[in-house]
């Protein structure tokens, strides 16, 4: 019974040698539809605000009291970020991210406390601020059509601001960590345009530098939206 | 064709003796400065009660050290020697030193000038510290005596062509003169009084200010200016002192409107949005600040309602502040 079983064995592994040797001698067949390589996403979303910190105009004072002549607390606003990713995939989990974005928020700075009497004023200046970074993005599921991938990322990179009448331009560095959804509406094997879906995106972004408070780092939230096409 | 300028770029006490101003706005276009470095000096032989001529000398040379650190200014000067000229002596000699002065009762020092009236060039310029007051160099001040080195570093501020600095806030005393709340600059032209010291250490206004009329390397590349009007309706509010203050740095630095349009120009700012606050230039007596007969006071302090970014290496777009009466 044993030497039958052996034998068996035998037999099978010289078919699978044969079957290995014939598909190498036989012709080409013709090569599966690669998978997708690129996605590109556009989207907006919402940057929320963040305190820039707060600071007194101090004169010296008597006795080596600091004197306010008044005091100011500033923040940049929320604005209505427009976003760019190109991300390429590395495999079905790993993808290498460019993201740019461009949002107008504005600085606003209160001032209060006069030792004049000057009423309380609010002051702002609209600013165009731009940022280009680099990132890895961590899909936990594989992507299915009609079924939701959850993923994470970070990155980090440049941000500048230009200040209202091109009078300044200020950079800093960013760094964000983040993580969101994918839905894939479309998913096909064939064509140039090889799926398509639905992204969301939250993120933790921390600026330092540039339009960021002198010390520490500024903390913004930022929720996006976006399409996606699968090249 | 020089010619001597004896003024009251003074220091007082408790009386009015000038934002970072450059005294050379008398001077046509140029502004009174040196040409030559390292720029000589000398001190007089003469000690007071607490305060010898040598420890006099190391005390004003420190004070002149705290202008010539200034990294963004190109300034240097050198002790040439002790010397029995005196002070205000046209001899060509920069002498600083004591002198009694009793009929300048509340001046603790002046400082004089001989310059080219066309091209602003210094030729000499002299300080005395009047000694009528007590003075002390200790460390850590003498709560009863004015400190020697705090008086040193707002004259050489003159001695180098810098003017008054509008940056303070005062009071009026009953009996007469004026009481300092707070000084935002060394420049500012009355002290704290006896005992302080703290204008041994320059502030920001101090500093753009001897950048501004000595600029060192890289310092008008990296800096910026913002320039504008202050107007009172249809009708330039002159002589209106302009204060500019960077959130992110805390620095405060001012200037005047002193252009036949109420137009104003500050320079060598950090670069980055600055709060601009407009206020009457009533902490002092005008006259320790400039010549001029239609100086606006009569006005409430306004801010610009916006901020004003300083770009890098010149000047952003003008603007009006337009103040109300008060």
């Amino acid at each position: 019974m044993k030497a039958r079983s052996i034998c068996l064995f035998v037999v099978f592994d010289l078919f699978v040698a044969f079957l290995s040797t014939a598909a190498a001698q036989a012709p080409a067949a013709p090569r599966p539809p690669r998978s997708p390589r690129v996605e590109l996403s556009v989207g907006a979303g919402f940057l929320g605000g963040s305190s820039l910190g707060t600071a007194d105009a101090d004169l010296r004072g008597r006795s080596n009291q600091p004197f306010q002549l008044f005091d100011t607390s500033s923040r940049i606003g929320g604005s209505v970020p427009l976003e760019v990713r190109l991300d390429f995939l590395l495999g079905p989990r790993y993808v290498f991210e460019i993201r740019g974005a461009w949002s107008r928020p504005e600085l606003e700075t209160s001032v209060t406390g006069d030792v004049e009497g000057a009423p309380p004023v609010s002051l702002g200046e609209r600013v165009d601020q731009y940022s280009l970074d680099l990132g890895l993005l961590v899909n936990l599921r594989r992507a299915r059509s009609r079924s939701v991938v959850p993923f994470v990322s970070a990155g980090a990179g440049y941000v500048g601001a230009v200040h209202e009448g091109l009078a300044l331009l200020e950079s800093g560095i960013s760094f964000r960590g983040g993580g969101g959804l994918k839905y894939p509406l479309v998913m096909q094997r064939r064509g140039r345009i090889k799926g398509a879906g639905i992204r969301a995106d939250a993120a933790l972004i921390v600026m330092t530098s540039g339009l960021a408070a002198e010390s520490g780092a500024t903390r913004q939230l930022a929720a996006t939206g976006s399409v996606y096409f699968s090249f | 064709m020089p010619r001597l300028l004896l003024v009251a770029i003074v220091c007082a006490w408790t009386a009015p003796a000038l934002a970072y101003s450059h005294f050379g706005t008398g001077v046509g276009t140029a502004r009174v400065h040196w040409d030559d470095t390292p720029v000589r000096w000398f001190a007089t032989e003469r000690g007071v009660p607490g305060v010898t001529a040598s420890v006099f000398q190391t005390t004003i040379a420190r004070a002149f050290a705290t202008w010539q650190d200034v990294p963004t200014a190109s300034i240097e000067f050198a002790f040439a020697g002790f010397t029995a000229a005196e002070p205000f002596d046209e001899d060509g000699l920069s002498a600083i030193g004591f002198q009694d002065h009793p009929e300048m009762d509340r001046v603790l020092g002046a400082t004089t000038f001989l310059y080219d009236d066309e091209t602003g060039e210094l030729i000499e310029a002299d300080i005395f510290f009047n000694s009528i007051f007590e003075w002390s160099t200790a460390a850590g001040g003498d709560p009863d005596r004015f400190d020697v080195e705090s008086v040193a570093v707002h004259e050489i501020g003159h001695f180098l062509g810098l003017g008054h600095s509008a940056i303070g806030e005062t009071e009026l005393r009953p009996e007469g003169g004026r009481r300092v709340l707070g000084s935002g600059a060394v420049m500012f032209p009355i002290s704290l009084g006896r005992g302080s010291i703290v204008d041994r250490v320059l502030e920001a206004d101090d500093i753009a200010g001897v950048s501004d009329l000595y600029p060192d390397g890289n310092f008008e590349n990296s800096t910026g200016g913002v320039h504008g009007r202050v107007r009172r309706g249809s009708a330039p509010a002159k002589g209106a002192h302009v204060i500019v203050f960077n959130p992110r740095t805390g620095d405060l630095i001012g200037g005047f409107a002193l252009g036949d349009d109420g137009g104003f120009q500050i320079l060598g700012l950090t670069p980055g949005p600055y709060v601009v606050r407009v206020e009457p230039l009533d902490d002092a007596d005008i006259d320790s600040f400039f010549a001029l007969d239609d100086v606006d006071i009569d006005f409430l302090v306004t801010y610009y309602p916006r901020l004003v970014a300083a770009p890098s290496g010149g000047v952003g777009d003008s603007f009006d502040v337009t103040v109300r009466p008060k």
